[in-house]
């Protein structure tokens, strides 16, 4: 089953200037994609690529002005009660709550106006405090405009989860977190979708996302520029492996040989005191890699010192898409 | 909707309990009204002269109780017409444009709703709370006749207070969805003091510019205050009839237009318009 279906979203911003100028940007040029329910999906994208804007309609919070989307199957503009009742929704984690009032005093009153009884909502709020890790320091009980980003960021995510979602919408939850705090929001993301929740989230940290993320889709100028699994992303676009080997004994014969076998696309030889480094890119997989610079060493007679083989991360493959996006878009 | 009116109950409860101590000051600085106008003139000329002018400024005989007792009250309409002011709009901005609260609302209900229930259940809260003083004051004046005199007020005043907070989310809804204002409070600052003025609380009506004085009658204040001056002599039933029936129809007046604009500024929002 689906958990997110977006189909052909649009949407454009209307501002003005005085009475009579006007503004109209387009911030989704026709947007399609899904995610299967229980899935981490990331949306990827430089900023003003269209991301929040898409999180929003999810959220129900924008209406979109072609297209249709659907949470769970429910359609987001004609249904968009129940889908409310079934979403958890992250955006600026820096803002977004009562200054004056505390975390828990804030969280009880979304969850009475999520409809809980106030017992029940007191009930669960110290319930979701206690998962992110704000109850047990006390933070709950000090107003919201003490906290530092960390916490803010944390009682974003408490908020999202106060009323039980099976979709989580979560845009940059770790934005500006240090590095102990994005930790503890990476391994909640991922404890919380062992529950089976569907969870779509947005970020820049590409380790970040590498991490998490089951299914990514990387949007540019408000279009979806690629779609798929991590791994498949980078496959598909070709991307080199960096093979650095450190040997003892004929370089030249060896890289000459590497080539016979292996499709390189560029080499670079050091001398390492007595031994040579050489850095080859190649678009063959790792296996292949290890058997033929295993074979060729044994056939040449050389030893091996080092081999490291970098494979391209999710950062490369991100920029490989942008960066191929922006160069056809500019011609 | 019961949900949603016991969230803002909950959070109004919780902000004046944190609050409390600068509530209760801004809600006795207007004992300075009854200071000013009797207590300093009547220790500088004597009370008699006091009573004579204010005699002759409401066309009735008074005695020095009656005029304390009506000037007493007038700070409960001073309270009620600035608290109720300040509050909504300035809530209602500080909500949607400086916290980014906006959002919180609108995954649980919609603008409209929030802000017309924010727009009455604050000021039956607020009005309550900002006006409670005048019940010890007004029963050391007149003894139990006054506290009878201030649960008759009291209702006036939160009722007046009610359309009062319709009628600030008319302005609060133009400020925040329709306007780039970021002072919002200067506005509030001169639409109180117009209303106040016009209503001629601190002077006659008369000797008050025209301009003031059609602010202050598109608010149900000036009844609400002969309203008040009405209870304090007792037996002027006609204006009482008045005082109904401007505020039934100021209510559903406000209403319709805070809705309208409300259900407006709610589209705008959800397409994203600025």
């Amino acid at each position: 089953m689906k958990g997110i279906v977006v189909e052909d979203v649009g949407k454009y911003y209307v501002s003005r200037e005085g009475f009579r100028k006007k503004h109209v940007i387009e911030a989704l040029k026709g947007v399609s994609f899904s995610v299967s329910s229980g899935e981490i999906h990331a949306l990827l994208g430089p900023n003003g690529a269209g991301k929040t804007t898409l999180i929003k309609i999810l959220a129900t919070l924008l209406l979109p002005d072609s297209g249709r989307a659907y949470v769970e199957g429910y359609d987001v503009v004609s249904q968009a009660r129940e889908v409310r009742k079934i979403i958890g929704v992250v955006l600026d984690v820096s803002k977004g709550f009562y200054t004056s009032l505390t975390g828990f005093e804030n969280l009880v009153f979304y969850g009475m106006l999520k409809g809980y009884s106030y017992s029940d909502a007191r009930k669960r709020a110290r319930e979701v405090l206690e998962l992110v890790g704000l109850w047990d320091t006390g933070a709950y009980s000090r107003p919201y405009y003490t906290y530092s980003l960390g916490m803010r960021a944390r009682l974003s995510i408490a908020k999202a989860l106060l009323t039980n979602p099976r979709v989580l919408l979560l845009d940059e939850p770790t934005l500006g977190l240090d590095v102990e705090s994005a930790r503890m929001v990476r391994r909640l993301i991922v404890d919380l979708s062992k529950e089976g929740r569907t969870m779509l989230i947005t970020g820049h940290n590409m380790y970040e996302i590498e991490q998490v993320a089951n299914s990514i889709t990387i949007m540019s100028s408000g279009r979806v520029v690629a779609h798929g699994k991590p791994q498949e992303l980078k496959q598909t676009l070709g991307l080199l492996h960096r093979v650095v080997m450190v040997v003892k004994g004929g370089a030249e014969g060896l890289v000459n040989a590497i080539r016979s076998d292996l499709n390189v696309s560029s080499v670079g030889i050091d001398d390492v005191g007595e031994a040579s480094r050489i850095v080859l890119y190649t678009r063959a997989g790792r296996e292949e890699v290890i058997q033929v610079v295993l074979g060729v060493l044994k056939k040449m007679g050389a030893s091996l010192l080092d081999l490291a083989i970098e494979e391209p991360t999710l950062e490369d493959a991100y920029l490989a898409v942008v960066r191929g996006n922006d160069s056809g878009k500019h011609g | 909707m019961a949900s949603m009116a016991s969230a803002i109950i909950y959070r109004e409860l919780v902000w004046i309990r944190r609050f409390l101590a600068d509530y209760i000051v801004s809600w006795l600085l207007s004992l300075i009204y009854p200071l000013g106008v009797v207590v300093v003139p009547s220790a500088l000329s004597g009370s008699t002269t006091v009573v004579e002018r204010f005699s002759a400024l409401y066309g009735i005989e008074m005695g020095l109780g009656d005029v304390y007792t009506i000037v007493i009250i007038l700070t409960g309409m001073i309270n009620v017409v600035s608290v109720i002011m300040y509050d909504i709009i300035g809530t209602l901005f500080t909500e949607f444009k400086l916290m980014d609260v906006g959002p919180m609302i609108l995954e649980a209900s919609s603008i409209a709703r929030y802000a017309i229930l924010n727009a009455i259940l604050r000021p039956l809260i607020m009005a309550l709370f900002s006006t409670t003083y005048l019940a010890p004051l007004l029963l050391f004046i007149s003894g139990y006749k006054g506290l009878l005199e201030f649960l008759i007020i009291e209702l006036a005043l939160i009722l007046s207070a009610v359309a009062l907070g319709l009628y600030a989310s008319i302005f609060a809804t133009l400020l925040i969805f329709f306007t780039s204002t970021s002072r919002p409070w200067t506005i509030v600052s001169v639409l109180t003091s117009a209303i106040l003025a016009g209503t001629g609380i601190y002077i006659p009506t008369e000797l008050v510019p025209l301009v003031l004085r059609l602010i202050a009658f598109t608010t149900p204040v000036p009844q609400t205050c002969r309203a008040l001056f009405a209870i304090a002599f007792k037996g002027f039933s006609q204006v009482l009839v008045a005082f109904g029936s401007v505020l039934a129809f100021s209510i559903v007046l406000y209403l319709g237009v805070s809705g309208a604009l409300l259900k407006y500024a709610e589209f705008k929002v959800r397409k994203g318009w600025k």
